[in-house]
């Protein structure tokens, strides 16, 4: 699967591509929520990743301009934050608005749990 | 400063901090999960972020002593020359880790000044691990780090500078207030709680000193402003 991963930090995002692309995806890497906005544009992914502590844009902002457009509304997004779930002004309630398939905090995720969160989710059909 | 608004600026240093050291620690923690899945052990990785890591704790430490008066502060003629020359060294293996190439501008002599060596070091070493990790999101292809002094009409003006023409004083300011209370309370320099900064900021206050945003060879960064002394130059 053609993986979008938006993770500012390069090195945990280098690790994170070295576990998926063990498993078989294609990630690409962008570090900011503009950079990834491009990154879409010109190629479509099947899932993305997303941190929520960007520089600039946070992820919310992202995500409320990624689903506007209606050729990435189906899109799976994992958010992979730092960020607890519970410290999210609307929390559960709004990353279901904004079509959040699966909700992990970083530090407690083990990388081999990301990739079996990716493994199982389907992409959208085009 | 009464000593509730003390505890309270403790707590948020504190706060920062421990946001800041989640970065290090999954770092490592994924490095070794990496390791068992076949892939090659980085141990320079591993050394220099938890090096990092023990340094932002330790400098922390040491402006909660300063500020606390637990420590009294032997002042001592320091050569800001040394001070920037012992940062860089110290900075080197993490910047390599960032790909981020480290510069020295050191413009003519300065005259000593008195201060906290080790102090002024940690503090140094702080804001660069900050400016370091900031860097790699500014998109720029390569990264640099500048660790520079100038003499101003002020004094001799030391600090750590990059890409980031973004920063302001005002913003440092507002940064100030809201960290430990906010995620990213620099979130136009970077994703994290940026806690290194604020160390610096403590560390300074604690010899009177006052972090502020500063411009050197057209690089933003922050800097202090210290008094040069000149009859030390006859010690």
């Amino acid at each position: 699967m053609k993986i979008l991963l938006i993770e500012p930090d390069k090195i945990l995002a280098g690790n994170y591509k070295d576990a998926l692309e063990q498993s078989g995806h294609n990630v690409s890497w962008r570090p900011s929520a503009q950079s990834a906005i491009h990154q879409a544009d010109s190629e479509r992914a099947d899932i993305v990743i997303l941190e929520l502590q960007l520089p600039s844009h946070n992820g919310i902002e992202f995500l409320y301009e990624f689903r506007s457009y209606p050729e990435w509304q189906d899109i799976p997004v994992i958010v992979l934050s730092l960020v607890p779930e519970e410290s999210v002004t609307g929390g559960a309630k709004l990353f279901e608005q904004l079509g959040v398939a699966r909700f992990l905090y970083k530090p407690q995720t083990k990388l081999r749990q990301l990739v079996s969160v990716v493994n199982y989710l389907e992409p959208a059909v085009v | 400063m009464t000593t509730s608004d003390q505890y309270r600026d403790s707590e948020q240093l504190l706060l920062a901090l421990a946001e800041q050291l989640k970065l290090p620690l999954m770092h490592i923690s994924q490095h070794i999960e990496l390791a068992k899945m076949g892939k090659e052990v980085r141990y320079e990785h591993i050394e220099s972020v938890a090096d990092m890591a023990l340094h932002l704790i330790d400098s922390y430490l040491l402006s909660r002593q300063l500020s606390q008066a637990q420590a009294e502060l032997q002042f001592e003629p320091v050569s800001i020359s040394s001070v920037l020359q012992g940062a860089a060294e110290r900075l080197d293996k993490i910047a390599q880790e960032y790909s981020c190439d480290i510069e020295l501008h050191l413009s003519g002599r300065y005259a000593p000044v008195m201060g906290h060596r080790k102090s002024l070091e940690a503090a140094m070493v702080s804001l660069g691990y900050s400016f370091i990790e900031a860097q790699q999101e500014s998109g720029v292809r390569k990264p640099r780090l500048v660790l520079g002094a100038h003499k101003s009409r002020w004094g001799i003006v030391a600090g750590t500078y990059g890409n980031h023409k973004e920063l302001t004083n005002d913003m440092f300011q507002r940064a100030k207030l809201l960290h430990g209370r906010a995620r990213q309370s620099l979130p136009t320099f970077g994703h994290s709680s940026s806690a290194g900064i604020f160390v610096a900021d403590s560390l300074f206050a604690a010899m009177s000193g006052k972090l502020h945003v500063s411009h050197h060879s057209k690089l933003s960064g922050l800097a202090v402003t210290l008094a040069p002394n000149p009859q030390l130059i006859l010690v």
